[in-house]
């Protein structure tokens, strides 16, 4: 089974990129898993997927749930786009259905993982020193879920 | 009492644009305000960078148009280092770029314009959408469309290494050749993507056009601003992307200025409003004379309609046609006419498309010359393209060991910040009575924001991928009485 991580975010934007982080760190610990990361979204994530059995998703996240650092796991029930404005707002989701009313094989959505950044987004190369101090800890713990899954 | 509708893309950054509708005590709309909060520091960010950076840094500015970015970048380090590119090099950059606009414009009409005509303004959003689409035009097109970006994607990726996010900016040229062997698959890709284009502009006439329902919402009053416009023009005033002059016309269509792009700061005045953290652009020369359109009024619009409003003419052949078709329609030029941004834009892709066959065709792309390397510091330089949004600039200062001292970026959005909001406005006033709304009517006030494509916070994304829309209705108080 060919199984991807796919980290999401901006290189540029500090903590925005803790997911691109998070993948690379990912590899350390799965080895056996493909990893790629990028700053596109929308339809770009359809050309990264394709061909992939199953795929877990890594991306920061505002969703004000918990502190920053924190994991949540999101479903396809977190599908809310009902009113698209622009063309930033092509929903993951809603792209696979795409993909699969074009015919396509898409791949079975393992996780996508949502880690908590906080409001203030700055331009920078690094994390903040917080997210940073945890980066250990959230990749343990995606990483235990994906093996879990995957075993499962 | 008062009431307040609230239209809010909850992003994953929350709180980046909404917008803000407010009701007087009879229900009716008084006034709309589009809100942004910007991510701002990336000037600053740049600032003791070395210059030729930017090419790199530039693109992940915005994961919607990075090409423009990346373009204005490499265009600005031209003029930073008094060089100009070879004839070939330009025939290559102007090759990725209409790839780009051609992506750009197609992603952006079969995913968000085409579905409120094809599956209908009043249909149910969770059906308003490319799925809603296909299931009425047949998954062919849907097919069609991956194809056509993919192909085009293609030679992005051929001339700048990577097709998401091109890095491959050089000042004075391009880093690599194109060869005899790929001059004939993009040839082949402009071909098919002349097609596509002429489809995708069938599509249009049948689904709009031959509706009279909706070619009366695209002439409608509720739809129509009247506001200056700014492009690009090339030498023959015809509609450009790559390079050119910047005109300016009136809301009459006089030509009111033509400038070269490095003079932007005498023509365009930047405002600063409490309630937005967009500097809101105006004509400089006028002043700020607020949100005002028609006589007396400084601000322009930019975009595919200002493309067509501004130049003389299309530069290719049935571009051309279809330009002239579009005001012949609408009844003349300027067409004021806010949907038919997405009109305009199907005629723009076809104009990249045949662009691409000419380029295809030029003796001169697969020369070796494709580089200038007389590069003599000059320590400043600005660089403007059509980006698929409109007139981008990026002006870029250095010191004497050309390390970044000043960085200024003026993007599409922020001319068209003001026009949105009354735009909106405008919607919702024709719209919008009380706050028993029907959804179909404030889908018509979306579609209104919607045909400027506005870019909210260009280096984000959303999770799970995505930037939905709520609609909070408001009591004066604002507790929440409705929500959709």
């Amino acid at each position: 089974m060919k199984v991807l991580i796919l980290g999401m975010g901006n290189p540029i934007l500090s903590d925005d990129g803790v997911g691109l982080f998070i993948a690379r760190k990912l590899q350390k610990s799965l080895p056996a898993v493909d990893v790629s990361t990028t700053a596109m979204a929308g339809l770009d994530i359809l050309d990264l997927i394709m061909g992939y059995d199953q795929v877990f998703l890594v991306d920061a996240s505002i969703a004000k749930r918990s502190g920053p650092g924190e994991v949540t796991r999101f479903g396809p029930e977190e599908n809310g786009v009902l009113h698209l404005f622009s063309s930033h707002g092509l929903n993951f989701f809603e792209l696979l259905r795409f993909g699969k009313a074009l015919g396509y094989e898409m791949p079975e959505v393992g996780g996508v993982y949502g880690i908590e950044i906080g409001d203030e987004i700055c331009f920078g190369h690094q994390l903040t020193p917080r997210l940073k101090a945890k980066a250990e800890s959230i990749t343990i713990k995606i990483a235990g879920d994906i093996k879990t899954r995957l075993a499962g | 009492m008062s009431k307040k509708i609230t239209i809010n893309p909850i992003t994953r950054l929350e709180g980046h644009g909404k917008i803000e509708i407010f009701l007087d005590d009879d229900g009716k709309v008084e006034d709309a305000f589009w809100q942004v909060v910007e991510l701002r520091g990336f000037e600053r960010f740049c600032l003791g960078r070395p210059a030729e950076e930017m090419t790199r840094i530039a693109p992940n500015i915005c994961g919607v148009c990075p090409s423009a970015h990346h373009m204005a970048a490499t265009k600005a380090l031209d003029g930073l280092y008094g060089v100009d590119p070879t004839p070939t090099a330009k025939l290559i950059r102007q090759l990725e770029y209409n790839a780009f606009v051609i992506e750009d414009h197609y992603i952006h009409f079969f995913f968000l314009a085409a579905p409120d005509f094809v599956v209908g303004p009043d249909a149910h959003p969770a059906a308003r959408n490319i799925l809603g689409l296909i299931d009425k035009v047949g998954k062919e097109t849907g097919l069609k469309v991956i194809e056509v970006r993919k192909r085009n994607r293609e030679i992005i990726k051929y001339i700048f290494g990577k097709a998401a996010h091109p890095e491959g900016g050089l000042p004075g040229g391009v880093p690599g050749r194109i060869t005899e062997e790929a001059r004939k698959w993009i040839r082949e890709t402009a071909d098919f993507t002349v097609e596509f284009a002429r489809f995708a502009l069938q599509l249009f006439r049948d689904t709009v056009l031959g509706n009279k329902e909706y070619l009366e919402m695209v002439q409608s009053e509720a739809y129509k601003l009247k506001t200056y416009y700014m492009a690009l023009v090339d030498e023959n005033k015809k509609v450009t992307f790559y390079d050119g002059k910047v005109r300016v016309v009136d809301p009459e269509g006089n030509q009111y200025a033509l400038f070269d792009p490095q003079d932007y700061t005498e023509h365009i005045g930047e405002w600063v409003e409490p309630w937005t953290y967009v500097k809101l652009t105006h004509l400089r020369k006028i002043g700020w004379k607020g949100l005002m359109v028609g006589d007396g009024t400084s601000l322009y619009r930019v975009g595919p309609l200002a493309r067509l409003n501004v130049a003389e003419g299309m530069a290719t052949p049935l571009a051309q046609e279809a330009y002239e078709e579009m005001f012949e329609t609408l009844g003349g030029k300027p067409a004021h006419h806010t949907l038919a941004m997405n009109w305009a834009r199907l005629i723009c892709a076809l104009q990249a498309a045949e662009h691409n066959q000419i380029i295809a065709a030029d003796p001169f792309l697969t020369s070796k010359d494709i580089r200038n390397m007389d590069l003599r510091l000059r320590r400043e330089g600005v660089g403007c393209v059509e980006a698929p949004r409109g007139t981008l600039f990026h002006h870029y200062k250095t010191d004497r060991n050309g390390i970044l001292t000043m960085v200024n970026l003026i993007v599409a959005t922020q001319h068209n910040a003001a026009p949105i909001c009354l735009s909106v406005k405008q919607a919702a006033q024709e719209f919008v009575r009380g706050t028993d709304v029907k959804e179909g009517f404030l889908n018509r006030v979306e579609m209104a924001f919607r045909a400027y494509d506005p870019c909210l916070a260009c280096a984000t994304h959303a999770l799970p991928g995505t930037i939905p829309f709520s609609i909070n209705i408001r009591d004066k108080e604002g507790k929440i009485i409705r929500k959709l």
